[in-house]
């Protein structure tokens, strides 16, 4: 399986995927022009790595200083994705990565920590 | 003609309006100008917090302006498909405190149904409009909402006073809302 890159423009972040070290990553900012078709691919790239690990341990982090309303509902849908992962055994991890001056990320990484069940879910001061 | 800018320009200055835009709306325009609010906001050293507030609030209500607003510099007021649709924003600064105006074209009929929403999410408890940002950030999409139908809510919370709103008489078909957030 081939990793997912993503170069960060002005409206979305940057996507890093690494399928052999399993660490994801999502960073910078996120509104744009059309949410579901920029974040389809990456939709798409995790339902078919999902399906090809095991048990070893996938960092996710996520570290967005600022997202709109539709991307909020799009991370959503994600971590429910990883959250049904985590119910059929898979291990992983969340890192929601804030600098310590943004409060709102951080108000916004405990509305989504709340929300979640079984994923772990950290929420990291940078 | 110049004279009437100079009016604009004036009026505005007294109401301590830095950023207006008016006219077609889409996603470049909404970049480059919110761009430009970040770079004002940056020279002003807003803290970070406020600035997010700010931020997200600008992009929220143009995002609404070109999902929801008509065009209304063709031939006819087009109300499906508009490529650009018209809207004006305006951000502007009094004592430290923003506010935020945008004003689109809506049909008349939709003035009920958006009035009852908005009266029923302004008088929410900050703890309450929480939870139910959250409850229907959890629910599918609703088919007729152009996205994921968060941006009003987004608005409030992100504001520091009640949100505003009037709807101006335009004809028998359209109506001019506004819509006003103080952060």
């Amino acid at each position: 399986m081939k990793n997912l890159e993503i170069s960060k423009t002005k409206t979305t972040p940057e996507i890093l995927f690494n399928f052999s070290t399993n660490e994801l990553s999502i960073k910078g900012e996120s509104f744009p022009e059309n949410t579901s078709e920029f974040y389809a691919p990456i939709f798409e790239w995790l339902e078919e790595y999902l399906g090809t690990i095991s048990d070893q341990l996938v960092v996710v982090n996520i570290e967005l200083i600022y997202f709109n309303s539709s991307s909020s509902k799009v991370l959503m849908d994600l971590f429910d994705m990883l959250e049904d992962a985590v119910q059929n055994g898979k291990d992983i991890l969340v890192n929601w990565r804030y600098d310590e001056d943004n409060e709102m990320a951080a108000e916004y990484g405990e509305d989504f920590m709340e929300d979640l069940e079984n994923l772990p879910f950290k929420l990291v001061e940078i | 003609m110049i004279g009437t800018l100079y009016q604009y320009t004036c009026q505005f200055a007294q109401e301590g309006v830095f950023l207006c835009y008016s006219g077609p709306t889409s996603h470049e325009v909404l970049v480059s100008t919110g761009n430009t609010l970040k770079q004002f906001l940056d020279e002003k050293k807003v803290d970070k917090k406020q600035f997010y507030c700010i931020f997200s609030v600008y992009v929220e209500m143009f995002e609404n302006i070109i999902r929801y607003g008509v065009d209304c510099f063709g031939d006819n007021i087009c109300l499906e498909r508009c490529r650009y649709p018209y809207g004006i924003i305006t951000v502007s600064l009094n004592n430290d405190q923003f506010t935020v105006k945008c004003g689109n074209i809506i049909a008349l009929e939709q003035k009920n149904k958006l009035t009852q929403y908005l009266k029923s999410i302004i008088e929410m408890e900050p703890q309450i409009i929480r939870d139910y940002y959250r409850e229907k950030r959890k629910q599918k999409v609703n088919p007729d909402s152009k996205g994921a139908g968060l941006g009003l809510i987004e608005i409030i919370r992100k504001s520091s006073q009640p949100i505003t709103f009037s709807f101006d008489y335009i004809d028998d078909y359209f109506l001019f809302f506004s819509l006003t957030a103080v952060i």
